[in-house]
């Protein structure tokens, strides 16, 4: 993924597509500690009065690409890193000893600290295609990964394969100013990291992450 | 080891243990059956969160297609072009709120209580009341085709229509109505070069939310960037946004303009030629950058810079807040030569009014009419007595009025009050037929059908209006919403988009503008006037008010998703903060995170301290939004209402001290 | 001393609320009446795709709908007491409240009808063997993850297959 971060506006219409997306709990208004938004607008003020400026970086989980923390320290394998990369939360097999929210360095990783009610009839605008989770159990960004299936789905009954930018996230979708960007690192967003502009939070981590900040543009 | 005396041994305890816990395992495979998916339908609309008109596409699932799961943007729109808002997401949890109308309630004289009414007996019982009466309408966010058809019932009914809007983030219609002959001009963010914001925090509130977004991702593209710089007494969103943030006061800000003026003046005689009288008042030496600068607490070589900026070629962005800037804002529009110019001030080009929608039409005014007697009061997706400010004397005029009704898809805090409450489908359940202009000028029509049919016994819009109208003896040209549709859709050449959702771009120039003779003259005065208000005195605070996108028009509350989308001071959950400078906090001896009372003239509000450097030390920011008093546990009783501190939308002053 | 209660009577009343919640979560639930015959209509060569509409959609309408039925039953039911009752539901214009599933998963887990009929192509009977045979309609069962990781495991030249057998994500999502 790439956030163009002078593109950004801060609109929040990718944090709020992905919830929707995502059957992410309500939220609790009496725990607003405890809310849980899988893309989350972090902002970063800088500098002293008058010379004041601010960051507001949307971020999901940054898909680390090398030994993900949370899959590292997770005693049942309930997150790992994938084949294609991608790094999913399998709350079936959670055990909600959250290791993970320890070892985490970018605080991408919530925890459902009560089960999340939907108040009837909110139920009826759950997304079929994604689960719906319990108390005790992680979760996390996953690259909207049923969207990958159904694309592959589709592709395969059609016979063809899946195009490029077919596969798409929710806040990428949702983005008017276009400023993320989703796909294969090879196609879709072939040369951004090599882009002038490109670096990763907490990149002397190492942990190589898959979501790819372009600094804003000096005019 | 047992001890068979007590009859339960040991063994036995661990065989009951052990059979517990196979039953809790049972009973947590009772978990949440997941519903089928299909027949699933994507069906192309338009969104009607707000009145921008954007095309989306939404998706529904279940039983006959009747669940909304997903709603993206329109490719190709020329509203959205595919992109969302964070309110046009959320119409889904609005469609599915659990606080929504069933049906129309009457209030019971009896018990004197709501209760359930049917819509026969409701609409007989608002011509019962009206009869003979005056009525008064208040017309809040409401679509431009009903918008329209409340005007003309109001206009063959000589009742009055209050603009019941919040005037932070709406157009400067009033400065714009003076000064360039009518309403429907259009900032020209796309192709604008250079951006001054007057206060205006465009990013977060502005009439067409998701264009505002997408011009700034084209300002930033190509070989020429545009420059966008802000002034206003906090870092908003769009000031973080911006190339530069002037932190100037609020009630500075009309000055600030003035000074920018004044350096354009002196650089070219074209400048003054375009407004005589607005160039006299900024000509004045006390507008000198120097002057200036000092009085106002920033650098005069900004003011300057500006100038120059504006100067070739660039644009003002102001809101309909407050009359003095929207004054100074577009008077500094007129001499910077952006009138009509691409990149500047555009003309709209709108689409010839379908027949019937034309006059009569009542003018809006901002203030509650002076009635000779008690008035009846129609609340059309307005709020009065949780969004009105205290200056345009709504809510003495709900206070005095014989009868009130609301149309609203909630209990909102007015419809709570209201003797009769009619239910109104929300944008989902209802077909949409809009047109408009976006930014660069060019008029469109957005149309599409109902997403889902309706949950509930409610009307749309159209067909609820009419109603009204008829129950008020006013007889227009459709029977019904359906009569009204198709009238529209063949006016407008809409029949496809309205039954299978789409859009079209217009092709054909706007109307060129007659502006009056010296549209400046008008500014000029009402900026003179501004400049005389009293500044701070007993409250030293400026008061920065803003409306969080989340919080579009201040509703929005009662929607769970738009909780926790960070606003730049930090993200504000469930709370009202307000946001001062450390050194202000530091002399009121407040620490960050401590309970405040944020008091002015006409009242007091609670709030929770937040400490930043984004905002001058002798200005307090607070977020309209919250403070709600009703609509579930989402929003009712979290935050505080910072409408509570003012008369109007004018600049004001507060001073914070600690609550405990 | 007599304890008040006695451990075996303790132990048999908690077995059998055991047993009874068991079988209420097994249970079919309320058939609708009919009785539907598999084996019969197996035997008149009708296609499993010409009443379970929707497999190779998305859209999982799997359950026939009463229109399915009716598109074929529209004479007189006679004796038989499955057509019978479809002639009450069609006289009411009622939906057949068929019994759950006959293969019920949590919620959890999320299986493809396409990827496997369109995509792969298997026979129905691979996973719903039972029907075959079967005159009553059958019983609600679980499916487990290693019946599925059985036949998985035996096609590796699938990456599909071999995706579901070692990324957990393909159905747990």
């Amino acid at each position: 993924m790439a956030v163009d971060l002078d593109r950004c506006t801060a609109c929040g219409a990718c944090t709020v597509a992905c919830a929707q997306e995502n059957n992410v709990a309500l939220g609790n208004p009496d725990r607003p500690d405890q809310l849980i938004r899988w893309m989350e607008i972090l902002p970063a003020e800088r500098g002293k009065y008058p010379e004041v400026s601010a960051r507001l970086a949307p971020s999901p989980c940054q898909h680390c690409d090398r030994e993900p923390p949370c899959a590292r320290v997770c005693p049942v394998y309930a997150t790992y890193r994938n084949v294609e990369g991608l790094i999913p939360q399998i709350y079936e097999q959670c055990i909600g000893c959250r290791y993970c929210v320890n070892a985490c360095p970018y605080t991408c990783k919530h925890f459902n600290w009560s089960r999340p009610e939907f108040p009837a009839p909110f139920e009826r605008g759950l997304n079929p295609d994604v689960s719906v989770r319990n108390a005790g159990v992680m979760e996390k960004c996953n690259f909207c990964y049923h969207r990958l299936q159904v694309v592959r789905d589709t592709a395969a009954q059609e016979g063809r394969e899946p195009k490029l930018g077919e596969y798409r996230t929710a806040c990428q979708e949702s983005c008017p100013t276009k400023a993320i960007r989703f796909g294969d690192l090879d196609g879709e967003l072939e040369g951004v990291r090599e882009n002038e502009r490109a670096f990763t939070l907490l990149e002397d981590l190492g942990l190589m992450p898959k979501v790819i900040y372009l600094k804003e543009k000096t005019s | 080891m047992s001890d068979e005396k007590n009859g339960l041994s040991r063994r036995t305890l661990f065989q009951l243990a052990g059979i517990a816990g196979a039953a809790v395992a049972v009973e947590g495979c009772a978990e949440r059956e997941r519903r089928p998916i299909g027949p699933e339908r994507n069906v192309q609309t338009t969104c009607g969160a707000c009145p921008a008109g954007c095309g989306i596409v939404v998706r529904a699932v279940g039983p006959g297609s009747q669940d909304a799961v997903r709603i993206t943007g329109l490719s190709g729109h020329p509203v959205n072009d595919g992109g969302m808002c964070p309110r046009g997401i959320a119409e889904i949890q609005n469609l599915y709120h659990p606080e929504r109308l069933r049906g129309p309630l009457a209030r019971q004289p009896a018990t004197g209580k709501l209760e359930p009414i049917g819509w026969a007996e409701a609409f007989e019982r608002l011509a019962d009341k009206t009869r003979g009466s005056e009525v008064v309408f208040g017309a809040g966010d409401l679509g431009r085709g009903e918008r329209q058809l409340l005007r003309g019932i109001a206009a063959r009914r000589e009742a009055a229509v209050v603009d019941a809007r919040l005037p932070w983030g709406a157009a400067p219609v009033e400065a714009m109505r003076e000064m360039l002959g009518s309403g429907e001009w259009r900032f020209d963010l796309p192709r604008a070069t250079f951006v001054l914001s007057l206060g205006a925090d465009w990013l977060q509130s502005f009439p067409s939310p998701v264009e505002a977004q997408r011009a700034f991702g084209a300002m930033r593209e190509g070989p020429r960037r545009a420059c966008v710089v802000t002034a206003d007494a906090r870092l908003s969103v769009t000031a973080a946004r911006s190339n530069d943030w002037f932190p100037v006061a609020r009630h500075h800000l009309p000055e600030f303009a003035l000074s920018v003026a004044h350096a354009m003046v002196r650089m070219s005689p074209a400048v003054a030629a375009r407004s005589p009288a607005f160039a006299a008042l900024a000509g004045e030496t006390r507008f000198g950058a120097t002057e200036t600068g000092k009085r106002l607490g920033i650098r005069p070589h900004l003011i300057d810079w500006t100038a120059s900026g504006l100067g070739m070629g660039g644009v003002v962005v102001v809101d309909g807040a407050d009359r003095g800037i929207e004054a100074a804002g577009m008077a500094l529009n007129l001499v910077a030569g952006a009138i009509g110019r691409p990149g500047g001030v555009v003309a709209a080009a709108l689409p010839p009014l379908p027949a019937g929608l034309g006059e009569p039409q009542a003018r809006e005014t901002g203030e509650f009419p002076r009635t000779r007697a008690a008035p009846v009061v129609i609340l059309a997706a307005a709020n009065p007595v949780q969004l009105a400010l205290a200056g345009s004397g709504f809510r003495e005029g709900l206070a005095r009025a014989s009868f009130v009704v609301s149309l609203s898809p909630f209990l909102d805090e007015s419809a709570e009050r209201a003797d009769l409450v009619l239910p109104v489908s929300t944008p989902l359940e209802s077909r949409n037929l809009t047109w408009g202009c976006t930014l660069d000028g060019r008029g469109f029509v957005s149309a599409g059908p109902a997403a889902v049919k309706p949950l509930y016994d409610t009307l749309e819009w159209p067909e609820a209006l009419l109603r009204v109208g008829r129950a008020l003896s006013v007889e227009l040209p459709w029977k019904d919403a359906g009569a009204y549709f198709a009238a529209a859709a063949e006016a407008l050449s809409a029949q496809d988009l309205l039954k299978k959702g789409g859009f079209k771009s217009l092709e054909q120039d706007p109307a060129p503008p007659s502006l009056p003779a010296d549209p400046g003259a008008w500014a000029a005065e009402t900026v003179r006037s501004a400049l005389s208000r009293p500044g701070p005195g007993a409250f030293p605070l400026g008061l920065a008010v803003h409306v969080p996108l989340a919080f579009l028009g201040g509703s929005g509350a009662h929607l769970p998703y738009l909780h926790g989308i960070a606003q730049v001071s930090g993200r504000e959950i469930w709370q009202t903060v307000v946001e001062l400078h450390p050194d202000t906090a530091r002399a009121l001896h407040i620490p960050e995170g401590a309970p405040v009372w944020v008091d002015s003239a006409r009242g007091s509000i609670q709030a929770v301290l937040r400490l930043r450097q984004g905002i001058r030390p002798d200005s307090a920011g607070l977020a309209l939004g919250l403070g709600r008093k009703a609509l579930g546990a989402f929003a009712a009783e979290r935050g505080t209402n910072p409408l509570d501190l003012v008369e109007s939308a004018e600049p004001a002053f507060v001073r914070v001290r600690g609550a405990t | 001393m007599r304890a008040p209660v006695s451990g075996p009577a303790v132990l048999g009343a908690l077995a059998a609320g055991l047993f009874g919640a068991v079988a209420v979560a097994t249970w079919a639930g309320p058939p609708s009446g009919i009785r539907f015959n598999h084996a019969a209509h197996l035997r008149a060569k009708i296609d499993c795709t010409s009443c379970h509409l929707g497999v190779m959609d998305p859209a999982e309408a799997r359950l026939p709908l009463l229109e399915t039925c009716t598109g074929c039953h529209k004479d007189a039911p006679g004796a038989n007491p499955g057509k019978q009752a479809l002639a009450r539901l069609a006289a009411e214009g009622a939906e057949p409240r068929w019994p759950v599933p006959s293969v019920r998963q949590p919620d959890h887990v999320f299986f493809s009808h396409p990827r496997h009929v369109d995509v792969a192509k298997l026979e129905c009977t691979v996973c719903h063997g039972e029907v075959v045979n079967a005159t009553e309609p059958p019983r609600t069962r679980r499916m487990s993850m290693y019946a599925c990781e059985g036949c998985h495991a035996r096609h590796p030249e699938s990456a599909g297959a071999t995706r579901a057998r070692f990324d957990c994500l393909e159905c747990h999502r």
